[in-house]
């Protein structure tokens, strides 16, 4: 018995054994957890490099910025657990955040209450739709999601000028529903964002899910093999539309954080590297972009990774264009260790 | 003509698969310019022996001598410097590329650095000519053609390789009666060009009007080698035939009800023309005939896998229509697919895991797993197919073949399937779990299960059925009772000696 081969596949289902004896080898443990490591050592660096690093205000000012990755990186998590991807994230958010100020300002939607509640759920809405056709092209009519969520990835980006018109849309500051909107991001509990409270119950919520819940299995079991679970007497394609229905709500909901954050909305959120980064953290976190695996609790500490290492940046000043080198280098490497360590096991 | 007998000479050919001895002493020598049968049951080592002489699956040990003169053919590139071809079923043709490109795919470029599309053509036409098929365009794409003329490009590309000995693995298995004719015409061409021609097929008919001699071979040994005119069918039959019959299927005292399950007149696809078959309760049904005869492809459009495009399928006297295995689960019928790796289990998944993964309903009543339930059913199947293994949180690919589809079986079982269809059940798997998986059946059985057994070996099916259908090309020709049950009679309507 290879334990050390049993250990990188889908860590949850192995963290989940509750009978049955699996030997945990050291290198078994450095192989699974790898990206915990190197996330502490990544934290130890740059508490060496910039003593502002680790102090309250810095840790919860960049998990704040961080809430809208980790969102959108759970939708990530479950698209590429079943073998596909999302390129498209960024747009929908976009679009999602644009429409909830949108109706705000334009719609009367801002005094708060009800109505504010009805802007969310609109922006959120926006997500919904754009996950159920990426889902119903890719799910029913068995086309590469690639390929749809590039189109969708353009589409939603398109949408965005056409409502904005190129503008940033500014919520009016004096109403209730920016107060109630806006607070969510910038109040606290305790030293706590509550913005980054509510990503916790998000990530604490698709823990539960992908472990304990029958949508969970499948999602996994499609990754693993789709016509072996179809054979099986399973109906895979709606496990994976809802998958993409998921992901779409998912983005929305980020879309109206990335709105509450500052207020205001603009197409330029479509182009921020919400799809690249969340692939690599998720990717870092263990997952295979040839589906079947991936972590939830590790796929957050994936993207965290990528955060520190941003973070690190910001703090000794590098602009904001080598950061972007930087980043690209760091995926490049996470796929290459991961393709690497994945080989050795077949 | 020459100094040497035989343009292909193989001596003592043994080879095994882990243990398995797939050939053994096997002889086989084609003259000049002949056409070659070789035949033999499912599994009898044609394709490993044709296997030895291509240099896919070099020999373990043996002789092989080309034109006299003894050759080592250690892999592929071998076999085609000394001039033998083999064509598969599969042919290994570009798809979307030209009948020129294709014909002259190994070298298009002639050894210049760029390609003279004029002169490429100009060769690839020639070689149609001299074949009799100068009326094939050369500029046309392969997947254009019809099958006996990608067939024709093939054999094409093979002579410009200079093949002197051609293998063809049943070449007519996809074509139509006048595919067929045309194909016929040129191997004889082929033969009169001094071609060596290797025929592999099942096909009593096509074997004796085109062959000159044939080679049978039994359980990988050489049975014989015989003149095409001095033999009938049934001589030829009895010495396919005959094996020892292996004494490991356990005893059962059959006990069998009423008709639970009824397939008629099904119609799908080019493979499945008009299959029938009835399997009762407490009763095993064999679905026999050779590879390729349609039973799976039957089974499948029943299960609304794929289409079924005619006939009727009734359960328990009410006729139904099965549009996925969803449907056949919900309808109490179970499915075990003939490809355990890629069909039958999850490989990179816990054995628990797949073991629930047909009853979720079961075990998440409002898609929530819980635990308390899932563990007893997982307890249950582990004991009742007995799977070996350290922990049910393996994965299940760290399990043996013969486990792995116990595993495979045990989802079925979960499932609460009455009725169960097994494709090629003990494919793939040692000799002792093949025992344990027909315990399996034959507990199921006395639980009053209906089961439905697709296999190609024949002594499974006659030591396992009480009642087999025979399949020829996608029919069902015959069906033979218990006391029926023979390889002589099997093998008799799967190659359409007899039929009902």
């Amino acid at each position: 018995m290879k334990v050390k081969e049993k250990n990188t596949a889908a860590p949850e289902s192995t963290l989940a054994a509750s009978r049955g004896t699996q030997k945990l080898t050291v290198s078994g443990f450095l192989m699974k957890y790898n990206c915990i490591i190197i996330f502490i050592a990544l934290f130890i660096v740059a508490s060496c490099i910039s003593p502002m690093f680790c102090t309250p205000t810095n840790i919860f000012t960049t998990l704040r910025q961080q809430v809208p990755y980790i969102i959108i990186g759970m939708s990530m998590l479950i698209i590429i657990i079943t073998g596909g991807i999302d390129l498209g994230a960024a747009s929908v958010a976009g679009v999602s955040s644009i429409v909830t100020a949108y109706a705000m300002i334009n719609w009367g939607m801002s005094g708060g209450g009800i109505g504010t509640v009805g802007a969310v759920l609109l922006g959120v809405l926006m997500g919904a739709i754009f996950g159920a056709v990426n889902g119903f092209l890719i799910a029913r009519l068995r086309m590469p999601a690639f390929i749809v969520t590039l189109a969708t990835m353009t589409a939603g980006e398109g949408i965005c000028y056409i409502i904005t018109k190129g503008n940033t849309l500014m919520l009016d500051s004096k109403t209730e529903g920016y107060k109630e909107l806006v607070g969510f991001s910038v109040n606290s509990i305790g030293p706590v964002p509550v913005a980054v409270i509510f990503a916790a119950v998000v990530v604490a919520i698709f823990f539960f899910l992908m472990k304990y819940t029958t949508f969970g299995r499948m999602v996994y079991a499609i990754g693993s093999n789709e016509s072996a679970v179809q054979l099986a007497g399973i109906n895979s394609k709606k496990y994976l539309f809802l998958v993409y229905l998921i992901g779409g709500i998912l983005c929305g909901i980020a879309g109206v954080v990335i709105t509450s954050r500052s207020g205001n909305a603009s197409a330029l959120t479509a182009g921020v590297d919400y799809p690249m980064t969340t692939i690599a953290g998720v990717v870092i976190g263990g997952a295979s972009l040839a589906g079947g695996e991936g972590s939830v609790l590790l796929s957050v500490v994936g993207i965290l990774i990528m955060a520190v290492i941003g973070n690190i940046m910001n703090l000794v000043n590098v602009a904001s264009y080598p950061q972007m080198v930087v980043k690209a280098a760091v995926i490049i490497l996470a796929v290459l260790l991961k393709s690497v360590t994945s080989k050795k096991h077949h | 003509m020459s100094d040497y007998e035989y343009e292909v000479e193989m001596h003592h050919i043994c080879k095994s698969f882990s243990g398995v001895k797939a050939l053994q002493d096997a002889e086989f020598c084609v003259r000049h310019g002949e056409i070659h049968a070789l035949m033999g049951e499912n599994g009898a080592g044609k394709s490993t022996l044709i296997r030895c002489l291509s240099g896919v699956g070099p020999a373990d040990s043996g002789e092989i001598k080309l034109k006299g003169k003894p050759v080592h053919i250690a892999n592929p590139k071998d076999g085609i410097l000394n001039g033998i071809s083999v064509i598969y079923q599969e042919f290994a043709l570009v798809q979307h590329l030209t009948v020129a490109e294709n014909i002259l795919l190994d070298d298009f470029r002639d050894g210049k650095p760029i390609i003279n599309w004029s002169q490429m053509r100009a060769k690839a036409k020639q070689c149609l000519e001299d074949l009799g098929f100068g009326h094939i365009n050369v500029n046309t794409v392969v997947r254009d053609l019809s099958v006996a003329y990608q067939q024709v490009v093939e054999i094409c590309k093979a002579l410009i390789r200079n093949a002197s000995v051609l293998v063809l693995d049943e070449p007519t298995a996809v074509m139509t009666t006048k595919e067929v004719e045309q194909l016929f015409v040129l191997i004889n061409r082929l033969r009169d060009k001094g071609v060596s021609i290797v025929y592999v097929s099942h096909r009593l008919d096509e074997i004796f009007r085109i062959s000159d001699r044939i080679t049978v071979l039994k359980d990988g040994q050489y049975v014989g080698t015989v003149n095409t005119k001095e033999i009938d069918r049934n001589q030829l039959v009895a010495m396919m035939i005959g094996r020892d019959m292996a004494t490991f299927f356990p005893p059962r005292t059959p006990d069998i009800g009423e008709v639970v399950f009824k397939a008629e007149h099904i119609k799908s696809g080019m493979a499945v023309k008009d299959i029938s078959f009835e399997v009762r309760e407490g009763e095993v049904l064999g679905l026999s005939g050779l590879v390729g005869a349609g039973r799976t492809e039957a089974v499948r459009a029943i299960l609304g896998v794929d289409k079924l495009e005619g006939g009727t399928v009734t359960l328990r006297g009410e006729q139904i229509h099965l549009r996925s295995t969803k449907d056949a689960y919900a309808h109490g019928i179970g499915f075990l697919p003939e490809d355990r790796k890629n069909q039958g289990v999850l490989l990179r998944r816990p054995i628990y895991q797949n073991i629930t993964l047909s009853c979720q309903k079961k075990i998440a009543p409002f898609g929530w797993i819980f635990k308390s339930k899932e563990t007893p059913i997982v307890d249950k199947y582990v004991k009742e197919v007995t799977i070996k293994t350290a922990s049910v949180n393996n994965d299940v690919d760290s399990l043996s073949g013969g486990n792995q589809q116990k595993v495979a079986i045990a989802k079925i079982l979960a499932t609460d399937s009455k009725i169960v269809f097994l494709d090629e059940p003990t494919r793939g798997v040692d000799v002792g779990a093949k025992v344990e998986i027909f315990k399996i059946i034959n507990e199921l059985v006395a639980k009053r299960y209906a089961v439905v057994m697709i296999s190609s070996e024949m002594a499974e099916i006659i030591g396992m059925c009480d009642r087999a259908v025979v399949i020829r090309e996608g029919r069902s020709v015959g069906e033979l009772q218990r006391d029926e049950l023979s390889e002589m009679n099997i093998i008799q309507y799967a190659m359409g000696v007899k039929e009902q």
